[in-house]
This record gives C-alpha cells, sequence and structure tokens, in this order.
C-alpha cells in the first residue's frame, strides 16, 4: 500500500501525497506546478482549452490519449505520463513537429485554445505513428476543441502536414520513459486518505471487491467524465474507488457469438472491434461527447448513472446486450433491456458492473443506430433511436426499437415495432400508420415545447431507417455526403 | 553583402507570438503570477429581471473568514461609469436591476472559495417589478432605448402601392454570444500617490481606464491598463472588460490589496453583453424585370435594458440594410426595444447583417416570386453608374467592387455546373436536398464617429539598433502586432526580428481608439509609418550632413543604408546616431481625412470605403431531421493591397465560420422569468472542427489596391467576412424551398437550427393557409 499519486510530468517523477482526491489535474498544473501553458477555457469540459495527453503502459508501449484536465481528478494521474504544452518541445526549445505545423499552417490567432489543439493533434500523432491520418481521424481528433478564431480549416491543414515523428522526443524516448514508469510507480494500487476522503486506485478485481465488502458505499468511478466525486459522502469521510485501471475490466472479448467489452474499456477501445461487428455502434460511439470524452468514458460509467441515456444505451439495449455485475459473493446478468426497465435490478449498493455482452448479428440482421444534436460533435443528443430487425425475404421481422431523449430515459417502442413487423421497407409505411405512431410518441415524451422538435423526429427518424434499407445505393443522411 | 528583407508589407508572416501561442508561452493575464497579497473576487448578480433593491445587508459576508472587502454602487466614490458615462448605467446596480445577472455588489477575499461563499451570504432584498422579455412585448408596450433611427429617400409608400409585384415578409434573427475562449479577466493593483494598475484583457483600454479613472474619482493619470494580448475579443472585450476591471479597482481602492477578479464561464455567459437579436420586417414593390421600386424595411433590436452601445449599433444597421443595392425609394427605420435581458454591446460586424438580412431576403424572394435566377435579380439592383451610385445616407459609392466580385465568385464556384447538378441531386434523393446561394456584400468601414478616426503610435530605437513599437491598438489574435511591426520593418528596411511590440499601455499611448470594426489597421498602420518615417527622416538628414551627400542619395534597402556608393549597416547607423546625439524616440500621428457625418440627420461621409465580397455556399439537408452540412464554401473578400495574406485569409476564414455558427446553431434564449437558458457550453453552442465547410475555398481580391490613401493600400479586413455566412442561411432556405411549391417562400427564422429547418420544410409541405 502507498499513499502518493505517482506519475512522470513531462518526463520527470512526481509523487503526490497531500492532495485532495478530488483536485483537477488544470488546478493541480496551474496552480501546484505553475505551468499556466494549459488554458482554463471553462472548466467544464466543453471547450478543450486544457487539453493534456495521458499516457499509459499497454503492450506495444505508450499509449497516448488526449483528455481535458479540468474534470480528471489527480488521482487518474497514478501510473501514467501526463504531457502538457510545456513538455511537447525538445529540450532545446526545439519546437515539436506538431507545433511547427500549426506555425506553418498559420494555426494560431488569439493563442488561447492552441495548447489545447497541439496536444489533440500530438496525440492523435502518436496514435498514427507516423502513418498519416484520414480527414475524419483529423476532425474526431479536434472534436473537443473550440477554436473561436481561425474557422479551423488551418488546424485540419496543420494536422495533415505534420512531418514524420522522427523528432518527437517522445518517441524517441519511449522505451527509457516506459522503463522510468514502471520503475517510478512500484506500487500496483494506491490509498490515499485525508480528513474528507478515502480515496482507492485499484488494479484488480479482487481488490474491488474487497474495498466494496468493507465500504459498500464507496463511490466507483469509471472514467468519471460525467460525473463528480461529490456524492456518498457517508460518515463523514467519502470512500472513492476508481477502476479504471483494474485489468479483468479493460478487456475486450471476442466469442462465437457475443463481443464481452469490459466495463472499463475507454469507448475509444472498442472502435477496432466494433468496427469490424458493429459499425452502428461505432459510428455512435464516434458521435458521443468529443474525443477527450471518447478517451476516458467507459460503459460501466454510462451504465452505473441514475439515468440510463448516455448515448450508446438504446443501441445496446437493441443489440440484446447483457450487464454483468459482480458482488463480494455474487455475479449476475441482466439484459440491458431488462435493467433499463426495472430500478431493482440494477447496479446495487455494494456491486460492480464488470463488463457488457454483446451480441453479434448475422447476415440477414440489420442493426442502424441515430443521434440528432444541433451540433456535430460535442453536444448532447436531442434524440438517439436505434433499431435491430432480421429482413427476410424483403420484410422486417423481430423488430426491437428503443429511443433516448423523449423523457429523460431510454425507453422501447412497441408501437413502433409492431408497426413495422412484417413491412417491406421499399413500401414503407401508410400515412395512417405513420400519424398514429407519431401519435403513440406523446405517451412517452414529455409534452412541453421543449421537446417538440424530438417528438417530431422519432417517427422521421424510422423513416430514416426505411429509407436506408429501400435506398441502399443513395445517401440519406447528411454526413454521408 | 545585402541580404534580403526579413519582414516588409504584402508578405505572409506569420503572427509575432505564434511560437509562443504554440509552446504554451504566450501569457494571458491569467497566467501571469500573482501581484502579493492579491485577493480573489466574485461577482453578486441579480436574480430578477426587474426590481427593486429594497436593502442590501453585507455584515454577514464582512464578517466571513478571509474577506477584504464587499462592494455596492454606494461605495463608488466617483461617477458610477460603465464605460459610456451614461447615467444609471453604471457597473454595479443601484436603485434597481434590470436584468438577470446584473452586478449588485462584488467581493474580494483572500481565496476564491472564500469569495464565493461570502457572496452567498450577502443578503440583497428586491421587489420584483413586471419585466419586458421580447422584442414583440417591447414594441407594443413601447419600450425603448432610443428614439428610432429612420433612413428614407423618395416615396416608398406611394411606390409600394404602385409597383407591378408587392412581396411581404417577416424573419427573425438571433443573439450571438462572442465566446471568446479567455473568459473577462482583470488584475486591478492600487500603487502609491492614489494610483491604479489594472492588467486587463481588453479591446479599449482607454475606456477601462476611463471608466475606473471615473469611478474612483481619480484623474486619468491616475490609472494606468497594462493589455499584452486578448484571448479572443470580437467586440466582447469592451464594455465587459470595463465591467471586470472596473469592479476589480473598485475592490482593490476599497481593501487596499491587489485584486483579480475572473469570471468563471457561466458568469460570463450570464453577465456580459451580446449581439442584438432582431426583428426584421420586409416590404418590396418591383417589376417584371426585378427593379425594385419601393422598399421598406423595419429592424426592432433586443437591446437589453440599457441604451449601451445600441443606438451606434442601430445606426449601422440602419446604413447597412442597403448592401449592395440602390434603391430610389426607400424607408429604413430601427428601433431600439428595451427588454429586461442583458444590454446587448458591440460583436464583430455589429448590426450590419441584421441590417444585410433583410434586403437578401428581399431578393430571394422577388427571385422567387419572379422565377428568376437569384444572381440576375441581385444584379439589376446593384449600386452602379452614377445615377445608382449614392447611399441612402449620403455618401458615394467611389470604388465599386461589386459586379467584379460576384462574377469571379461565379466562376471560382462554378456556379452554373453545381446549380445544375443540385437540381439534379434534388430531383433524385429520397430524404436529402441540396441548395445553393450567393450573397454580396458593400461593407463600411469605419466608425461614424469622428473624433475615433484618430490614431498615435511611439517607436523607440535602441542603442544596440533593437526597436520597441508602441501604439493604442490591442492585439487579439486579428494580427495587429505583427502587421505594425511589419510596417516599421519596410519603412526602416529591417529585418521584422529587429521590432518587438510591445503591450498596449495607457502609460505610452493616452487616449487611444478602441481597437475594433475593422479600421485599427488603417488608423494605427498610418501612424506607426508616421512615426517610422520621422526615424528614417533624422537619420538620413545626420547621414546627408556627416557625409555631404544630398538626402535622396541615401537610400534604406535590406537592413543596409546606402550613402552614395557607401554600405552601412542598421546596427551600425544607429550606434553612429545615438552617439551625434540624434534623437531615437519618435511619436506618429494620424487622423482620417474626408470622414464626416452628422449623426442627427444621419447624412454625410462615415465610411472612410467599403469593402466588398462575395460568397458562395452549397449546403445539405436533412429532410427529416432538419440537420444541415456546408458542403462547400467559396468566398472572395477584398482586402486592398493586402499588408500580410495570411493573416488576412485567416480573418477571412475564422470571421465566416463565426457568421456560420450564427446562422445555424448559436441560439439565445430567456426563459419566462428571463434567465438566460444557454449559460454553458453544454447549451450554448459554436462550430467546431466538424461544422467546417466540407471543400473551403477563400481567396483574396487580386489586383484591386484600395482607391483611398490607406496604408499600403490596404483594406480593413476582420468584420466583413462574419456577414458573407448570410449566403448559408439563403443556401439551406433554397433547399427547403426546392421541397414547396413554385413562387413559395420558406419561413426560417436564424439561426436556422435543426428544429427549425424541419419546422420550415414541414410547414412548405402543407397547403398555404387561405
Amino acid at each position: 500500500m502507498d499513499g502518493a499519486i505517482r506519475f512522470l510530468l513531462n518526463g520527470v517523477p512526481r509523487a503526490l501525497t497531500t492532495v485532495a482526491p478530488n483536485t483537477s489535474v488544470l488546478s493541480y498544473l496551474r496552480e501546484t506546478e505553475l505551468l499556466c501553458g494549459t488554458k482554463d477555457g471553462c472548466s467544464t469540459g466543453g471547450c478543450g482549452a486544457c487539453t493534456v495527453a495521458l499516457a499509459e503502459l499497454s503492450e506495444d508501449g505508450l499509449h497516448y490519449r488526449s483528455v481535458n484536465a479540468c474534470n480528471l481528478p489527480v488521482t487518474e494521474l497514478h501510473g501514467k505520463l501526463l504531457v502538457t504544452i510545456e513538455g511537447l518541445a525538445g529540450k532545446d526549445g526545439r519546437l515539436h513537429p506538431v507545433q511547427a505545423a500549426i506555425l506553418r499552417q498559420h494555426g494560431t490567432q488569439c493563442g488561447y485554445c492552441t495548447p489545447g489543439v497541439a496536444m489533440s493533434l500530438f496525440c492523435l500523432n502518436h496514435r498514427k505513428r507516423g502513418n498519416e491520418a484520414d480527414d475524419a481521424e483529423v476532425i474526431r481528433s479536434l472534436s473537443g476543441n473550440i477554436c473561436r478564431c481561425t474557422g479551423y480549416r488551418p488546424l485540419l491543414a496543420a494536422a495533415r502536414d505534420i512531418a514524420d515523428g522522427s523528432e518527437d522526443w517522445y518517441l524517441e524516448n519511449e522505451h527509457r520513459l516506459a522503463e522510468q514508469l514502471r520503475d517510478h510507480v512500484g506500487a500496483t494500487r494506491i490509498v490515499l486518505e485525508t480528513e474528507d476522503w478515502r480515496f482507492v486506485a485499484s488494479r484488480s478485481l479482487t481488490d474491488v471487491l474487497d474495498e466494496l465488502k468493507s465500504n459498500p458505499e464507496a463511490t466507483l468511478i469509471c472514467g468519471g467524465t460525467a460525473s463528480s466525486q461529490s456524492r456518498a459522502r457517508t460518515n463523514g469521510r467519502a470512500t472513492v474507488v476508481s477502476i479504471a485501471d483494474v485489468a479483468e475490466l479493460r478487456k475486450v472479448e471476442t466469442a462465437v457469438d457475443t463481443i464481452e467489452i469490459g466495463a472499463a474499456v475507454p469507448y475509444e477501445d472498442m472502435l477496432p472491434v466494433f468496427d469490424r461487428t458493429h459499425p452502428d455502434l461505432a459510428a455512435l460511439i464516434r458521435r458521443l461527447g468529443c474525443q477527450q470524452t471518447r478517451n476516458r468514458g467507459t460503459l460501466g460509467g454510462a451504465i452505473g448513472q441514475k439515468r440510463l441515456t448516455g448515448d450508446v444505451i438504446a443501441g445496446l439495449l437493441v443489440l440484446g446486450a447483457d450487464v454483468v455485475l459482480r458482488s463480494p459473493d455474487d455475479e449476475r446478468s441482466v439484459s440491458l433491456d431488462t435493467y433499463n426497465d426495472e430500478p431493482d435490478l440494477r447496479c446495487r449498493t455494494g456491486e460492480v458492473i464488470t463488463r457488457i455482452k454483446i451480441p453479434l448479428c448475422g447476415p440477414d440482421e440489420v442493426f442502424r443506430t441515430y443521434k440528432v444534436s444541433i451540433r456535430r460533435d460535442l453536444a448532447l443528443p436531442v434524440l438517439t433511436s436505434a433499431y435491430y430487425a432480421r429482413v427476410r425475404d424483403g420484410r422486417i421481422q423481430d423488430a426491437r426499437i428503443a429511443y433516448s431523449g423523449l423523457n429523460g430515459q431510454t425507453v422501447r417502442l412497441k408501437a413502433f415495432e409492431q408497426a413495422v413487423s412484417g413491412l417491406s421497407p421499399s413500401v414503407g409505411l401508410a400515412t395512417d400508420t405513420l400519424d398514429d405512431l407519431a401519435k403513440s410518441i406523446h405517451e412517452y415524451a414529455v409534452d412541453d415545447e421543449s421537446s417538440a422538435y424530438a417528438r417530431s423526429l422519432a417517427v422521421n427518424l424510422l423513416k430514416r431507417f426505411l429509407a436506408e434499407i429501400a435506398h441502399a445505393d443513395q445517401p440519406v443522411q447528411v454526413a454521408a455526403l | 553583402m545585402k541580404q534580403g528583407l526579413n519582414g516588409g508589407v504584402h508578405t505572409p508572416i506569420a503572427h509575432d507570438s505564434a511560437v509562443k501561442h504554440a509552446n504554451g508561452q504566450a501569457q494571458f493575464v491569467a497566467d501571469r503570477p500573482l501581484p502579493h497579497g492579491c485577493l480573489h473576487a466574485c461577482l453578486v448578480t441579480s436574480p430578477h429581471a426587474h426590481a427593486s433593491i429594497v436593502h442590501i445587508d453585507r455584515d454577514a459576508a464582512l464578517a466571513m473568514p478571509g474577506v477584504h472587502a464587499v462592494v455596492t454602487a454606494t461605495d463608488i466614490p466617483g461617477f458610477n461609469d460603465d464605460g459610456l458615462s451614461i447615467p444609471g448605467e453604471g457597473v454595479l446596480a443601484e436603485a434597481h436591476v434590470g436584468c438577470v445577472g446584473q452586478p449588485v455588489a462584488a467581493v474580494a477575499a483572500e481565496t476564491l472559495e472564500q469569495a464565493r461563499v461570502a457572496a452567498s451570504r450577502i443578503d440583497v432584498q428586491y421587489e420584483p417589478l413586471p419585466a419586458v422579455l421580447t422584442i414583440e412585448d417591447a414594441l407594443e408596450q413601447k419600450q425603448f432605448v432610443t428614439h428610432p433611427v429612420v433612413l428614407q429617400r423618395g416615396s416608398p409608400a406611394q411606390e409600394l402601392g404602385h409597383a407591378a409585384h408587392r412581396i411581404r415578409g417577416q424573419l427573425s434573427i438571433g443573439s450571438q454570444e462572442h465566446l471568446y475562449l479567455e473568459t473577462q479577466i482583470a488584475v486591478a493593483i492600487p500603487d502609491e500617490d492614489s494610483t491604479v494598475e489594472i492588467r486587463c484583457s481588453t479591446q479599449n483600454p482607454f475606456m477601462v481606464q476611463r471608466s475606473a479613472a471615473k469611478i474612483l474619482g481619480i484623474p486619468l493619470n491616475a490609472v494606468t491598463v497594462d493589455v499584452r494580448r486578448v484571448g479572443g475579443g470580437f467586440g466582447g472585450k469592451g464594455m465587459g472588460a470595463v465591467q471586470v476591471a472596473s469592479t476589480a479597482a473598485l475592490l482593490a481602492w476599497s481593501s487596499g490589496r491587489p485584486v483579480r477578479l475572473k469570471l468563471d464561464r457561466k458568469t460570463d455567459l450570464q453577465v456580459t453583453d451580446k449581439r442584438h437579436e432582431c426583428l426584421v420586417t420586409y416590404e418590396a414593390g418591383f417589376d417584371d424585370d426585378a427593379r425594385v421600386n419601393a422598399i421598406a424595411i423595419t429592424v426592432a433590436a433586443r437591446c437589453g435594458h440599457q441604451l449601451g452601445m445600441s443606438r451606434t449599433v442601430l445606426e449601422r444597421t440602419i446604413m447597412h440594410a442597403d448592401n449592395c443595392y440602390h434603391f430610389d425609394n426607400l424607408l429604413f427605420r430601427g428601433f431600439g426595444c428595451r427588454t429586461n435581458t442583458v444590454s446587448a454591446g458591440a460583436m464583430r460586424a455589429f448590426g450590419t447583417l441584421q441590417g444585410m438580412v433583410g434586403v437578401e431576403a428581399v431578393m430571394d424572394h422577388i427571385a422567387r416570386h419572379l422565377d428568376m435566377d437569384p444572381l440576375t435579380v441581385r444584379a439589376r439592383n446593384y449600386y452602379r453608374d452614377e445615377a445608382r451610385n449614392t447611399t441612402p445616407y449620403g455618401q458615394v459609392v467611389e470604388d465599386n467592387l461589386i459586379g467584379e466580385t460576384v462574377a469571379q465568385v461565379q466562376t471560382a464556384s462554378e456556379w452554373d455546373r453545381r446549380r445544375r447538378e443540385i437540381d439534379g441531386f434534388n430531383a433524385d434523393n429520397p430524404v436529402l436536398r441540396k441548395g445553393l446561394a450567393m450573397v454580396p456584400i458593400k461593407y463600411g468601414i469605419g466608425m461614424h464617429l469622428e473624433h475615433l478616426h484618430q490614431a498615435s503610435a511611439l517607436i523607440n530605437v535602441f542603442a544596440d539598433g533593437s526597436v520597441h513599437l508602441n501604439h493604442g491598438g490591442a492585439e487579439m489574435g486579428q494580427g495587429l502586432f505583427i502587421k505594425m511591426a511589419q510596417i516599421v520593418s519596410q519603412v526602416l528596411q529591417i529585418d521584422i526580428g529587429h521590432i518587438r511590440p510591445m503591450a498596449t499601455n495607457t502609460e505610452k499611448i493616452p487616449n487611444a481608439t478602441p481597437t475594433g470594426g475593422s479600421i485599427s489597421t488603417d488608423l494605427i498602420g498610418k501612424a506607426t509609418e508616421n512615426a517610422a518615417g520621422i526615424i528614417r527622416e533624422r537619420l538620413t538628414r545626420l547621414l546627408a550632413a556627416r557625409f555631404k551627400v544630398p538626402a535622396h542619395a541615401i537610400a534604406f534597402a535590406d537592413n543596409q543604408i546606402s550613402v552614395g556608393n557607401r554600405w552601412i549597416s542598421w546596427k551600425e547607423l544607429i550606434n553612429f546616431a545615438y552617439h551625434a546625439r540624434i534623437p531615437l524616440m519618435a511619436t506618429g500621428y494620424f487622423q482620417t481625412p474626408k470622414v464626416h457625418f452628422d449623426r442627427q440627420k444621419l447624412q454625410g461621409r462615415p465610411y472612410e470605403y467599403f469593402v466588398y465580397g462575395a460568397a458562395a455556399t452549397e449546403v445539405a439537408v436533412d429532410t427529416l431531421t432538419g440537420e444541415t452540412r456546408v458542403l462547400r464554401a467559396d468566398i472572395i473578400e477584398d482586402a486592398g493591397h493586402s499588408l500580410n495574406p495570411a493573416i488576412d485569409i485567416g480573418q477571412v476564414e475564422g470571421g465566416f465560420v463565426q457568421g456560420m455558427g450564427w446562422m445555424t446553431m448559436e441560439e439565445i434564449t430567456w426563459d419566462e422569468n428571463g434567465r438566460l437558458r444557454n449559460d454553458g457550453l453544454g447549451t450554448y453552442l459554436v462550430p467546431m472542427a466538424s461544422d467546417v465547410p466540407t471543400d473551403f475555398r477563400v481567396q483574396l481580391l487580386a489586383n484591386r489596391p484600395n482607391a483611398e490613401e490607406t496604408i499600403y493600400r490596404s483594406k480593413g479586413i476582420g468584420e466583413p467576412p462574419l456577414t458573407m455566412a448570410l449566403c448559408v442561411w439563403l443556401a439551406i432556405r433554397d433547399a427547403v424551398q426546392s421541397l414547396g411549391a413554385p413562387g413559395r417562400v420558406a419561413e426560417l427564422d436564424i439561426p436556422a437550427t435543426p428544429a427549425r429547418v424541419l419546422a420550415a420544410i414541414e410547414d412548405i409541405q402543407r397547403p398555404r393557409a387561405p
């Protein structure tokens, strides 16, 4: 047991012992380290001005992710390499290739967003390891960075103009940094205790279960992009257990007919497998928050929330996913559909969500998801919808349809499912059926002005689903153009 | 050996702070070390849209640990001034509050947390009053902050009656938030002799200085304002900066300690000014050839609860309601509606787009009505020859580039081919519709306030040849500093590396005009050229006397000075000049010729010149969801002979995208209690990288130096591109209208959010109500 948060800051070892566990990395950098290159634009994860790179050890070296420092607790630094804008240029002051590219492309105006943008592009550059990123990848890497001055064009150009990584100090020193990280971090788990807090960064499931046995009320943090650590202050002292680095919860396993995603797998890490198995789930994840959110957010975090409205819930639900939960004495599995419907079956005190089992789709199965938001990236959905069906002999069977955004929850729309049952997509729905469906939405939707748009989208997205099957040869979404 | 010059004008040199921006070393106010003993402050704001303040009890707050000062309007030793010296419109509310978020009190404590807790303990008792929350209600109740702004020519009412065709329409255009990434911040440091130094992020240091001096009741020479750089301004670091800086100064005065006040994002969104939301109605009469005989446009603006800048903004609106078109008979009217919402202020291109939107809606409406090409309709009404080249405010359109710019965009955008392709696409696709639109602009460069058309600069040359460049303009990303350095580099023929742009500081330059209105380079550039020219002339005279040659035998070129057949380096020359006791400090000054304006009659020559531009955009619209995407934008802006094409292209791209945000997603609404709904980055959405046009082509108009003798014949650049984003809205309307019956115009307010677009799609497919 060790009472220090150990990490490398721009390659230099740090061990924090007296810091409050809910201190943000942004405050720590600016106020304790006096590193003011990381900017504070909103303190709510909404602008990316505070983007830093967080690297963790993986089998193939250091894995860099862009994260927002404002909503990252210092405790999440344990065992990692934190790179800030001050650490980007070489020790001789020579600019990093990413910085040089921003300069060449005249990518700075007021300069307030620039450090965050540079860090996002630095992470992209590392992920690509010298391979050229395509336009979509570049845009996604900047999906959490607001620039109010440039109109982004020169920043996108800079991303494509980055020379190969040969001048990158972190690539050149990767082996050494990895070694240093192993040596420096030493202990696998940490416990940090102050007057107000007991903070545990777990590294194994056994450890989490032990902790839950003695502290069933402990708050589990898994990514922590959505919730702060203010909850569960019982008996004077709050216990917070970070499960983000629990090895057993970080696994992605593919079986014959299912994929199992560990509860602590960051969204970004699911994409390679979903791109193969469930492209629409991958598409939905790519619309979730921004790159910084996807680098930390997890399914465990989304399903563990009080309200199941996360972007991906509807998609998992119609696919027939199961949630697997562990308590110190038991393991149980419950379908997400049931989990969603029955509050009693949700994650209980003393339990931890360990993984999500998602069935694979066969050749005659169709799975589609749509998210409509006012802005494409980094925006909450107005409505998210998901459709699963078998299409046999040109007709829809076994449809499962779920929407999130109508009433603050995720709901199955049985009326919609019945309406499309046996339907031929190219024929479409009759006008009076559509009218009936539009009326049925009022059963679910909050009947106020602010949800009028969501209500009118409900039937239209069903039409889109049918149009996509019927007009497979034509684009039917603006994103497809 | 002669080397080429690394610097000079008309070159694409990087922003002077680009390296520091990229490596994180550029210091914003929040990044500088705090002065010893600095306190942290926060504001107490009104929860009511309209109320009398009955009583303020601050005792509990003052008793809190760490608290050093609590101030209200009654603690102001001088005059409660928010920068414009309008009685009753100060930085802290006096007898009543006029909007939610209006600052009522402020607290300074040793930590920010202590200040926040103390602020929550200040007990303000209010007596709520009826509030006016919409433009419509203000019009109905005749609540105005100023008298109407009216421009009339000919007999519009009569000619409307005589016209062969007559159309009318109405649309609303929303407010917009600057969303500078650096929120408002100031550090006020009391000093000896009852003076105060203010470090802040402002584009108007003189206004900050003036307000703080008035509030503290001290002379201007007792207040120093220092601004190294501004993390985004867009017009918002004027009145907003005054609010924060003067409050910090008052707290510093009261506590005797340095005070830092930085607004968190939510407070910044609630407290600071925004763009004017407008309700626009139009009526036009025209003939079969689309020539407009008469037009009437009325703009009613949400000015918020105070006058503030609104009169100036409204005048600009009405003076841009003609855009590129000449009308013999016109009536343009602007109403400044008083609402119990935050006072609307200055934002990039203020007023202009709200003026242009009416006339551009008219042009498209006519095209739709007559089933004509919208470009033809526009062309028939352009300002042209002598009979059609005088604006309603009396300024002659002398350097008309409208037709030329539009023709170039038409070619560059492959307009005709794409129009056909889009029509084909729309006939085929089951769900999506595309739209195409072009908009030309004519943008007046000038503040239409004569006294602001002046500037000063100060150049100090040190004995080693290095140079300090001072002027009154603030650097907020627009590249003013590098352009000014380029001018010095050009005049003295020295590398840009010799010239250090200095922080804007009221100790160096008094009475500076605000940085804005796309005019700072014109004004300060000339003053800088003047100062550099004085240094050069002194050096020339020195050399002429020393080497006994006529002045014309001396030439400055590429870091060298030739005297007859002799070459001297810049450094040698300066060392020589120093020892020869030549003053190496010079001030330059400039006042704009020709500009004059009668604000009572709205007649004169308010603008130094016009900037022209045109943009064509193609959009895709999802008819099932109302989602839109800008597929391509072709933009040409007239920048005269650009001082720095890289900087200018950046201004066009950035301005256009900011305008796109206003047109499509940036929405400001208030709830039934007058509370701002969009007070965070989760609810106020600005464009991100994925919203930028997929194919984004920006050019500067080639080979068209400014007809006026501006600095190296360049033109102002910052604001006009924002107004060109109007074509995004027009293109979305075009796509929606492809679903409607011929002649039917889409009812689509701005911003054209997906919800509004979907509603417009549903509306245009319904049979028209009888």
